[in-house]
């Protein structure tokens, strides 16, 4: 088993692969009682072509979010919560645009959690009934989503932002895409998916690393997984520009909200990867829009807004960045934000204080079960690594450097939407 | 863990220390009767106690001075709970062992009673720019209630219970309340909120009595603590008929909330027997009576849920629904009841139910928030600490669950009525 040193916190997450070959990161804290399992699946939402040796296919929007709901199923009498309610512990799953994750959170009976885990997700029980009455079920989700405005700016921005990519999608789908979801779509998303070696386990808590890997291997075993299909996923080839650089959303709205986003080529960033553009990208945000931002305090003092946050995401030919209010007078509001845009600042002072901060934070980090897990995931999905040097790379970044990624972002392709109150 | 209670004039100061954390958590607690005109004046000097001070003068600088303190976070909230307010000031800070300043502890403690103490006030009154910054966000998020269905629903229904009872009011208040807070009335308030009791809770590695001198050296409230207050229960009035309540709304689902009253219950059942009743009937994931009957087996909704409201006596039932599918709903509920009080769930269940109680409270020991809480509540109301509920858990029976079924009675019936209808399901 490798142990990777998480350097400069004196922190170690553990890495091995079962015989099937499945990756197992394991962080250990005997300080608690409690542990948190993630069982996950490279595929999410946006997956939805890919090819299988040469052959390509297309399955219906929302289909992986579709499978999460139904593999609790273990056979026709039994779900997943038969499973785990005599352990006393929490299970849950969720479905995001690029992976899929099975949860457990327990304090007692390791083992049992880990089988039952294991033995639910790795089980391809799948039948006609079972996915005609999940169609209801998930159209009410579907609804519930589509009556939380944030969710509907949200999804409203990225129509407006992406011409191809596939996060312009409702992870649910629509209620005609899952209408459109037969059985053979889930078997075929199962058998090219669902395989060990494109899933990874995650194990957080009071649990030994060296013992987990032979409880997985011992489930495993009893297991028979047919040979991986390496499915490629198809990904379309996005425009530079944006599909609309102005959108107004009438909507049953008591507090008017917008979001102001760019869309930028990362060819005019190719001295950094993706983790230190992250980083970088993080705190010049946060020193332009954060709470101890000038414009942020100013805007407030002002009564021009109430809300101020922004977030970038970093994708393989692009930054988008995502700057959120809600104002009384969005139009003033939003000159404002496009102004700070144009005029993106660091000194040397911020620029210090935002990452010995940050660097508090990498330790914070470590504290809790559930965090550190999800904090693992995003590092294997988005970067397909773990990050062990982050606090060498933060205390590596030079105002020059920042700057240089300042003088990239330009407001050429930029999108508004607005959410203004129905009439 | 180490549990230790410093007396002084004005505050009781609870330490809690183990070497669990890597950060550690401060609570000043203040707190008083919910009287429903106070309600909204404690959220607004909550929110601008934390966001300035007569030394920071802006939310700008408490942020800077929070990183500074290497990324702490101070953040002020009012609760309402039962028949008490609870205005508590939250302060989280990394372990000063990971810290090479040696002062770092009492700069990081002193802050929280920089902002209590030293307000932006001038002249009786709160400084104008601060006052309105606060004004604007809490307008916003009243109005924001009412783009949330579950928050919408569940306000309304609480609403129609006797507007004397502490149960219906929301901390937030209303537009009108808010327009009616001055910055002269929000520094009155802040002299009463000086007035109330005050307890301290404190979690993390850290030396208690170096913890308990600097915050003495730092708190010097003249108010003497000692105050008279109620009883956390509300006794709310259990009506003759089922109050029914239909609202039509622009959302597109339907939401549902029956409101429950709980009529005597016992100490043991307040606080074991009602929350395992209320776990199996829909407080306990996706196993519940509710659970199963309506979205598993009719596929009428995504999610159920029932919440036992202990401080309030109450059971609130809530879910969102198709607007054809209402009446088909609640007898699903009615069903559910009646399979409650008929002792329709097994041992195997109940069992299920016990450990994930046990589940819960050692989880609770995994995060300062939940030692907090519980300490906070053994203090308030002599609950049992996790240690001595694990045990009484282990104790409930079928015959009790089943006893206090019938101490469960329909109060109102709350439907806020969607635009959409999807047909058969």
């Amino acid at each position: 088993m490798e142990q990777i040193k998480i350097k400069g916190i004196d922190e170690v997450i553990y890495f091995t692969t079962a015989k099937c070959g499945l990756p197992i990161y394991v962080w250990k804290n005997e300080y608690v009682k409690s542990f948190y399992l993630s069982l996950n699946v490279n595929y999410g939402s946006i997956h939805t072509e890919f090819s299988i040796d040469g052959k390509k296919y297309k399955v219906p929007d929302g289909i992986a979010h579709f499978m999460e709901h139904i593999k609790f199923n273990v056979d026709k009498d039994t779900t997943a919560n038969d499973l785990f309610d005599p352990l006393g512990s929490d299970i849950n799953a969720f479905t995001t645009f690029k992976y899929t994750s099975y949860l457990v959170y327990a304090t007692s009976k390791l083992k049992e959690n880990l089988n039952a885990l294991l033995d639910y997700v790795f089980n391809p029980y799948f039948t006609k009934d079972m996915i005609k009455k999940e169609k209801g079920i998930i159209a009410s989700e579907i609804n519930m989503g589509k009556d939380q405005p944030y969710n509907r700016l949200y999804f409203a921005f990225n129509k407006a932002m992406y011409h191809k990519e596939k996060y312009k999608y409702l992870i649910t789908g629509e209620v005609e895409d899952i209408k459109k979801i037969e059985l053979e779509d889930i078997e075929l998303i199962y058998d090219a998916f669902y395989h060990p070696k494109n899933m990874f386990l995650i194990v957080t808590g009071n649990v030994n690393p060296y013992e987990i890997e032979q409880m997985v291997n011992d489930n495993l075993e009893q297991k028979e997984f047919g040979k991986y299909l390496e499915p490629k996923i198809i990904n379309p080839k996005e425009p530079k520009y944006v599909v609309e650089k102005k959108i107004e959303i009438p909507f049953n709205v008591e507090v008017e909200k917008a979001k102001v986003g760019l869309k930028i080529a990362k060819k005019k960033l190719k001295d950094f990867d993706d983790v230190k553009l992250n980083i970088m990208l993080n705190l010049i945000l946060s020193n332009n829009f954060g709470d101890s931002s000038d414009l942020k305090d100013e805007l407030l003092q002002n009564s021009i807004i109430t809300y101020l946050s922004a977030s970038r995401f970093v994708l393989s030919d692009y930054i988008v960045i995502d700057v959120t209010l809600e104002s009384k007078i969005l139009d003033e509001a939003i000159k404002r934000v496009i102004d700070a845009l144009n005029n993106l600042k660091m000194d040397e002072a911020d620029l210090k204080r935002k990452v010995n901060s940050s660097i508090a934070t990498l330790v914070l980090n470590y504290e809790d079960v559930e965090s550190v897990n999800n904090m693992i995931q995003s590092y294997l999905v988005y970067y397909k690594k773990l990050i062990p040097n982050l606090k060498e790379i933060y205390e590596s970044i030079t105002l020059e450097e920042i700057k240089e990624v300042i003088d990239s972002i330009d407001t050429k392709e930029m999108v508004v939407v607005t959410m203004k109150k129905q009439k | 863990m180490e549990y230790r209670k410093f007396e002084y004039p004005s505050f009781n100061l609870y330490t809690v220390k183990t070497n669990r954390f890597k950060t550690c958590q401060m609570e000043i607690i203040f707190k008083d009767e919910a009287r429903k005109e106070d309600v909204l004046l404690k959220t607004f000097l909550a929110d601008i106690m934390s966001d300035c001070s007569s030394k920071y003068h802006t939310r700008k600088e408490v942020a800077k001075e929070l990183e500074e303190l290497y990324q702490a976070s101070f953040y002020g909230l009012t609760n309402k709970t039962g028949n008490l307010l609870m205005t508590s000031f939250i302060l989280n800070f990394l372990n000063p062992k990971f810290v090479s300043d040696k002062d770092y502890l009492e700069k990081v403690l002193s802050l929280p009673f920089e902002m209590i103490l030293n307000p932006a006030i001038l002249d009786k009154e709160f400084d104008i720019k601060n006052f309105n910054i606060v004004k604007n966000r809490l307008y916003d998020e009243i109005l924001s209630v009412g783009e949330n269905i579950n928050r919408v629903s569940l306000k309304k229904a609480l609403g129609e219970l006797d507007s004397n009872s502490p149960s219906s009011y929301g901390v937030l208040g209303t537009i009108s309340d808010l327009e009616a807070v001055s910055p002269k009335s929000l520094a009155e308030a802040y002299q009463k909120l000086l007035n109330s009791s005050c307890d301290i809770f404190i979690v993390g590695s850290l030396d208690m009595d170096l913890v308990a001198n600097i915050i003495f050296k730092y708190f010097k409230n003249p108010v003497v603590k000692t105050r008279e207050l109620p009883s956390l229960y509300v006794s709310n009035k259990q009506p003759k008929k089922v109050k029914k309540v239909s609202e039509q709304s622009k959302f597109l689902e339907t939401n549902l909330v029956n409101i429950y009253s709980i009529v005597n219950p016992s100490e043991k059942e307040r606080v074991t027997t009602l929350h395992f009743y209320n776990y199996l009937l829909g407080g306990g994931g996706l196993n519940t009576k509710l659970y199963q009957l309506l979205r598993e087996k009719n596929s009428l909704c995504y999610g159920v849920k029932s919440v036992y409201l202990k401080y309030d006596n109450l059971l609130v039932i809530q879910t969102s629904i198709n607007k054809k599918d209402v009446n088909k709903a609640q007898k699903l509920i009615r069903q559910a009841f009646k399979e409650m009080k008929m002792g329709e769930f097994s041992d195997e269940e109940i069992e299920n139910a016990k450990e994930n109680f046990i589940f819960s409270l050692n989880l609770s020991l995994d995060n300062q928030a939940g030692i907090l809480n519980n300490y906070v509540f053994n203090v308030l109301d002599n609950l049992p600490l996790i240690e001595d509920r694990i045990k009484m858990i282990e104790e409930v029976t079928k015959e009790e669950i089943m006893a206090v079924a019938n101490k469960i009675k329909p109060n109102i019936s709350f439907v806020l009525e969607g635009e959409e209808d999807n047909g058969t399901n």
